[in-house]
């Protein structure tokens, strides 16, 4: 990887301000999620990240390259709200389609000597999560949860540098999240990508990440920056403990605060 | 209908490979019992007794069941070579428009000018009935297979367009975003994404479009007075000598021969789409 990861941003969509005075910068390799209510520019915000828009003032910059680039050199990985799987494909097959598009991307990736990671072995990255059994099921054949952990190894089976995800438990229930949260933060811990997630989760903020990134709406802009110094591993009991419901607190409080200064009324 | 081509509403949990050939089985087991096919029979057996009364109260519109029998066992030949080259006539002209419907609809689906200047005329034009101009085409083309070819391709052409250009953007944001975020090129969308994410849009195009190209190829043979071969010429010809068990024989023929097509296109879209659950 290259240094230190920037991202700065100055973005003025449109009329609308989706995004104004943006400036936020990801230390490499952290987990950094991206709470706030609705209509915030959180998800313009990983748009703009993953270079599918162009921000209107102001610039990003992410492993030294432009979005982009890094994005045809394919640093990144997503995952939807949405599983966003193909119905026609089996599991393994929806997980291996993103290798076979932009082979020239994956290569200039190698030649640069950045790494040789190569395709990992995404069977066994399923078999991990659980899917070992549904490797050649349909996706309409899979519960919600085994879609959306279908979706995460996707996104992982890239070995991305960067990992975009916009609030991808969602959907789901509450059991369901947890067990995917727990999974997610193993994925990660093998890989060390950088992770911006978006979540409307407090709980879900504090638990998986390093830095929770508070955004207010109209103008969508950032308020507040809550660094979670909470050790790791982080399993399933750390939710009931006290340093947690700290900064649980910290962070609804931020919200809070976010909101009225929006003066939005509710 | 969909009972008597045998087909199965199949619960989405059941599309798994290991179940499909158990289920054919339980259905062939109930497509022996008399509740499932009776009906039919009896429908057919009362329609067959109004034939028959029709053909004695109405005799210049409808011939004896018997004499129709008559007519295509004492020459098959006569039927089927006849048969043949309606096909032919329908089958080219379908492919040859699906062909051309499909490359337009890329191009409109790429590329929203062209979308935007085609889609409004494409779509006046599936709704006129485009058989009209088939006395022109033969007048332009001649007594052979060319206005056929022709009127069937375009009969055929502009609901294959629009099914076409709306399946290819049938596919959902989210999976666009997926494949964008790894740069993924137009080309390799359009090839994993649009046309797999169309192949429904295109059977149910399809199922369209087969009984239009009957219609099209029987529609210029009767345009075209004199053509040689065809249902559609056997129908002229026989209906002006007032053979009416030879007009009705071609129009039995044609009737089936549609089925026999229907049929195909939903045996192919079940193989090419067990992962539908339509």
């Amino acid at each position: 990887m290259h240094g230190v990861r920037r991202l700065y941003e100055q973005a003025d969509l449109s009329e609308l301000t989706a995004l104004d005075d943006i400036e936020l910068t990801i230390e490499p390799g952290t987990f950094v999620s991206i709470i706030g209510p609705s209509g915030c520019g959180k998800s313009t915000l990983l748009r703009l990240i993953s270079g599918q828009e162009k921000p209107d003032a102001g610039t990003i910059t992410v492993c030294g390259l432009t979005p982009k680039e890094a994005a045809e050199a394919k640093a990144f990985g997503f995952v939807p709200q949405s599983p966003a799987l193909l119905p026609w494909l089996s599991v393994l097959g929806n997980v291996t389609l993103p290798h076979k598009v932009n082979r020239r991307g994956a290569a200039r990736r190698r030649s640069r000597g950045e790494d040789d990671r190569g395709r990992p072995d995404l069977e066994a990255m399923l078999r991990e999560v659980g899917l070992g059994e549904s490797l050649h099921k349909l996706p309409a054949e899979l519960s919600g949860g085994m879609k959306q952990r279908t979706a995460i190894v996707r996104a992982f089976g890239l070995r991305p540098d960067v990992l975009l995800l916009d609030e991808p438990f969602g959907a789901l229930d509450e059991f369901t999240r947890e067990a995917l949260q727990e999974q997610l933060l193993e994925l990660w811990e093998q890989t060390r990508a950088t992770v911006v997630f978006v979540t409307h989760s407090i709980s879900e903020a504090v638990r998986l990440s390093d830095k929770v990134v508070v955004m207010a709406p109209r103008p969508g802009r950032i308020t507040d920056v809550i660094d979670i110094d909470l050790p790791r591993p982080r399993h399933q009991e750390i939710i009931t403990s006290p340093e947690f419901h700290a900064y649980e607190l910290a962070l609804r409080e931020s919200l809070r605060d976010a909101f009225s200064h929006s003066g939005v009324v509710r | 209908m969909r009972e008597v081509l045998g087909e199965v509403v199949a619960p989405a949990a059941e599309t798994a490979a290991g179940t499909a050939g158990a289920r054919r089985l339980r259905h062939r087991a109930r497509m022996l019992r008399p509740a499932y096919w009776l009906p039919f029979v009896l429908l057919l057996v009362v329609l067959g007794f109004g034939w028959e009364l029709g053909a004695r109260r109405m005799p210049y519109l409808f011939a004896p069941l018997g004499d129709i029998g008559g007519v295509l066992t004492d020459d098959p030949g006569y039927f089927l070579t006849n048969t043949l080259v309606t096909l032919r006539e329908a089958l080219v002209g379908l492919g040859i428009g699906f062909v051309a419907a499909f490359a337009l609809a890329v191009v409109v689906s790429e590329i929203g000018v062209v979308r935007r200047a085609v889609m409004p005329v494409a779509v006046v034009l599936s709704v006129t009935p485009l058989v009209a101009i088939a006395p022109l085409l033969v007048v332009a083309l001649g007594f052979g297979m060319g206005p056929k070819v022709v009127l069937t391709a375009l009969v055929c052409f502009f609901p294959i367009l629009i099914n076409v250009a709306t399946g290819l953007r049938a596919v959902p944001a989210p999976v666009l975003q997926v494949y964008r975020t790894v740069a993924a090129s137009r080309l390799e969308v359009l090839r994993h994404l649009r046309v797999p994410a169309s192949l429904p849009y295109v059977f149910a195009s399809l199922r369209i479009v087969f009984p239009l190209s009957m219609i099209g190829a029987v529609v210029a043979e009767l345009s075209a007075a004199g053509s040689a071969a065809g249902l559609g010429s056997v129908i002229q010809v026989a209906s002006s000598q007032n053979r009416l068990a030879t007009v009705w024989a071609a129009i039995f023929v044609l009737a089936a021969l549609g089925s026999l097509l229907f049929w195909v296109v939903t045996l192919a879209e079940r193989r090419v789409l067990h992962w539908h659950q339509s």
